[in-house]
């Protein structure tokens, strides 16, 4: 049987800022005043994210997952390709997972298809590609469209493995984008091309996108009830499409922390509410522009709700539905045994660090990772103790 | 007139605001354009008058048309795209609908037309005084979209919540009884009929936003008597907009009326009107 891989994930947030202000403006997007970003501060914390992915490599996780956010404070990596091309240069074994490149937002895909082949050969093929179609308020600040958000994934998607495979030079006319030459000179190193994956909260038709094309699909923390009917949806896809769904068709972002011991750890998750529920308060033109047809009201109902603003019970709660999972070594081990089993998962992605989470906790709790979560979990399966079948089992 | 009518005056079949509160209504039609079935309100008497309704939709038969068809033959038709008329896969433009609404014109067998749009559809009308001059009689923009103000900025519409976008449309929103008639049960955030319309609006305005920049040379030649009416309130598209126009315009001629906001249409219906017909009178 495959074994899961795990992959260590930070937002790289700004934290230099009192995430309270966030009354005075309509979101902590788009229109939040870039006066309150330092870059001294910036430079500081860049450094020490890419330290600490370091330290993640070297304690074994199988991968890192990266990302790219436009206008937000949350999310300091504006090109997911320049933290990608500087992974490539300071791992060493660590897959570079991509979850995503906001393909709508992107006006040359053929420069994409360059860096990311730079990238794979740079990182000696470590690249796993992931194309995301983003939120209504990326759109916004890249003044793309959001009318043609889908279209222009879609065409993107189709012209990158198009200039990843073709042998080159073609013409490509497509509707939202059109080259007289495609002739990338950079190729990636994996054949055909880098595996791709595809993440998600909610929506529906990129669960479906995602399985007609085989690519894995990854739950970015949703609840697990509405996981696991991604998953299904997966599956009742993939059997339409002929194939069977395997646990490496998906995959599962969890917040987790883990310390020498359960007072720290407890102390320390409360960071992953750090911005008090504002990661999605924004207008609903932002959220989902009129157009930007995947987030349908009913997901903008339920994106709102798991917005809470931290109190002790939401913590709890958050704790209780494995929204949250901190602990100490053993107690987190428990219940990743089960977060995994329960979804059938190929591929877990930790977030272990967000908000003020200092440097030196931060690495503690890659290296407990390290040294004692993952070598458990792996044993679990290399042991073929666990062989769960994708979702078999009910959430409790 | 209108020899192609596919459906007419379908009992039941348009759920907006067929106004029986004035003293003329209006009949439904269903007009076969290039194989779209544009929805178009009709009633009046005398020439006909195309009017071009703005990014808020179609609204169903509004005491403005209803004062204008005291003279005049209105035409009221939603815009494809907007709900009431499917989109041609085709049409992703203001361009594009001034081209459909050309074909419109040939359909209907209209010539010497009196030409109205408000806001958007003002935008959508210069494109057609660019391209069909010789089947309009005069142009009427009123606080209309396309050109780029040259100090101020278009309020974007799209970045700010629908409700608001709404109200300051008004001179004052309290006080209008349009706005109580026709917002005043609430605005829906997502859904129904006027989300299409933001959708369409999206599709075709959202960059460069709200303007054409071969607009103004294109309307260079335009011979055809234009009036540009304003509100002097108006906070969407900013008043300087009527001098660009007027300035692209070969002897145009513009009306600022007071206490009247983007929406004039809304804020001084009758007014506005009056101003048209006046115009057209002369």
């Amino acid at each position: 049987m495959t074994t899961t891989q795990y992959y260590y994930f930070t937002e790289q947030p700004y934290t230099a800022y009192d995430p309270a202000i966030q009354d005075k403006y309509p979101s902590l997007r788009l229109t939040l005043p870039n006066s309150l970003f330092d870059p001294q501060i910036a430079s500081d914390l860049y450094n020490r994210y890419h330290e600490e992915y370091q330290v993640a490599d070297e304690a074994g996780f199988d991968g890192i997952m990266i990302n790219e956010h436009h206008t937000a404070p949350f999310c300091m990596q504006a090109s997911i390709n320049i933290t990608g091309a500087v992974l490539a240069k300071i791992t060493k074994r660590a897959r570079i997972l991509m979850l995503g490149s906001p393909l709508p937002v992107v006006d040359n895909p053929l420069r994409l298809a360059e860096e990311l082949a730079m990238i794979d050969c740079i990182s000696r093929g470590r690249l796993i590609s992931g194309f995301v179609r983003g939120g209504g308020v990326e759109q916004l600040a890249n003044n793309v469209n959001p009318a043609d958000n889908r279209e222009r994934f879609e065409e993107a998607h189709d012209f990158i493995i198009a200039a990843w495979t073709r042998p080159g030079p073609f013409r490509w006319e497509g509707k939202h984008f059109q080259y007289r030459v495609v002739n990338p000179w950079a190729l990636p190193l994996q054949k055909p091309h880098p595996p791709i994956m595809v993440p998600g909260t909610a929506s529906p038709e990129t669960v479906i996108w995602a399985a007609k094309h085989r690519y894995p699909y990854v739950v970015l923390g949703s609840s697990l009830e509405q996981t696991s009917e991604l998953v299904a949806l997966y599956r009742d896809t993939a059997t339409e499409a002929g194939y069977e769904m395997t646990p490496q068709h998906i995959g599962y972002l969890s917040r987790v922390f883990v310390a020498d011991t359960e007072a720290r750890a407890q102390a320390e998750g409360r960071n992953f509410f750090w911005q008090n529920g504002a990661l999605n308060k924004q207008p609903r033109e932002w959220m989902a522009p009129p157009g930007y047809a995947s987030v349908d009201v009913a997901g903008i109902r339920r994106l709102r709700a798991v917005s809470k603003p931290l109190d002790s019970q939401a913590y709890q709660e958050a704790q209780d539905n494995y929204q949250v999972i901190v602990g100490t070594p053993d107690q987190v081990i428990e219940r990743l045994r089960y977060v995994r089993d329960v979804l059938g998962i190929g591929h877990m992605c930790l977030w272990a660090h967000d908000g003020y989470m200092s440097h030196d906790d931060t690495v503690r709790c890659i290296e407990l990772m390290g040294s004692e979560v993952l070598p458990a979990l792996r044993a679990d399966q290399s042991a073929g103790e666990v062989a769960v079948a994708a979702g078999t089992r009910e959430v409790t | 007139m209108l020899d192609l009518t596919l459906e007419e005056a379908r009992p039941g079949a348009y759920s907006g605001v067929v106004s029986t509160t004035d003293r003329v209504e209006a009949t439904e039609q269903r007009v076969a354009v290039g194989g779209t079935a544009l929805f178009v309100l009709k009633s009046g008497t005398g020439r006909p008058m195309l009017v071009l309704h703005g990014i808020e939709g179609h609204e169903g038969w509004l005491p403005f048309h209803a004062a204008l068809a005291e003279r005049a033959t209105v035409y009221a038709p939603s815009h494809p795209g907007f709900g009431h008329t499917d989109c041609p896969p085709w049409l992703s433009s203001i361009q594009h609908q001034a081209v459909f609404y050309n074909w419109f014109l040939q359909a209907a067998g209209l010539d010497a037309v009196d030409l109205v749009g408000v806001g958007v559809g003002g935008w959508i009308a210069a494109h057609m005084a660019v391209m069909c001059s010789a089947s309009l009689r005069h142009l009427v923009l009123v606080d209309a979209a396309g050109v780029r103000p040259e100090s101020g900025e278009i309020l974007d519409v799209f970045v700010t919540p629908w409700r608001e976008v709404i109200e300051r449309a008004f001179a004052d929103a309290a006080t209008a009884p349009e706005y109580q008639r026709i917002y005043g049960a609430g605005i829906a955030e997502f859904g129904g009929v006027r989300e299409a319309g933001r959708t369409m609006a999206m599709r075709m305005c959202f960059r460069p936003y709200m303007y054409d920049a071969a607009l103004p040379g294109m309307l260079g030649k335009v011979q055809v008597p234009t009036l540009i009416v304003w509100g002097k309130e108006d906070q969407i598209v900013p008043p300087e907009c009527a001098l660009q126009y007027q300035q692209a315009i070969p002897g145009a001629t513009v009306r600022i009326l007071d206490r009247c906001g983007h929406f004039a249409h809304f804020d001084q219906p009758r007014l506005l009107a009056e101003t048209i017909s006046g115009f057209i009178a002369r």
